[in-house]
């Protein structure tokens, strides 16, 4: 994985793990991994820049 | 009944069959004691490589069985007919570390169905899904057309 870019948080099974541009994009396509949860743009999250 | 035609499956065709299909039975041993269950799965044709999401609980006989990368066997089947076709991979079992996925994984999970056999009455947040790999080390189809009249 390339430097994470997002925070994934499934709505379904609350799994939580860090994925970049790649990985993001594949989420929205195929569902939660873990689960099979279809997967929204609000499920991923950008770090908040202080 | 007895055996009309009896042939070995093409590894292009045990790919077709395991791609068409998407339940079977896992099946896991220690020491002396069997364990087979039925489970939902993907398959990706390119790596020739099942992937499965099991729930197990603490626990539950499941959990020990899966233990540290148990040797497995998955036996997907059909009947249509006079015509029976049936799929052995053998292989280990590896576990799926959610934080080593690559797009192509994630992408491979996706073709996986949700654990059909499962038991979702609890809350997914409650349920301890795992994600699984096998990597068949020995694949062999079969196929078997019998004749139902023949001995009547």
């Amino acid at each position: 994985m390339t430097t994470p870019t997002h925070t994934f948080v499934c709505p379904e099974c609350r799994h939580s793990f860090e994925v970049d541009d790649a990985m993001r994009e594949a989420l929205l396509e195929a569902g939660c991994v873990v689960c099979g949860a279809p997967v929204v743009d609000a499920d991923l999250t950008a770090p908040t820049v202080e | 009944m007895t055996t009309k035609r009896e042939a070995e499956m093409s590894a292009s065709a045990i790919d077709a069959f395991l791609a068409r299909h998407e339940t079977g039975v896992l099946s896991l041993a220690r020491d002396d004691a069997p364990y087979a269950i039925p489970i939902s799965y993907g398959y990706d044709e390119d790596t020739r490589e099942a992937f499965l999401r099991l729930v197990s609980t603490v626990d539950s006989e499941k959990r020990e069985f899966l233990g540290s990368d148990p040797d497995a066997r998955l036996v997907v089947y059909e009947e249509d007919g006079e015509d029976y076709a049936s799929v052995v991979a053998v292989g280990t079992l590896e576990r799926v570390d959610p934080a080593e996925l690559t797009p192509e994984r994630i992408a491979q999970y996706g073709e996986t169905r949700r654990p059909l056999f499962e038991i979702w009455a609890d809350g997914k947040p409650d349920l301890d899904i795992q994600l699984y790999r096998l990597a068949p080390d020995r694949l062999t189809g079969r196929t078997v057309t019998v004749d139902r009249d023949e001995g009547e």
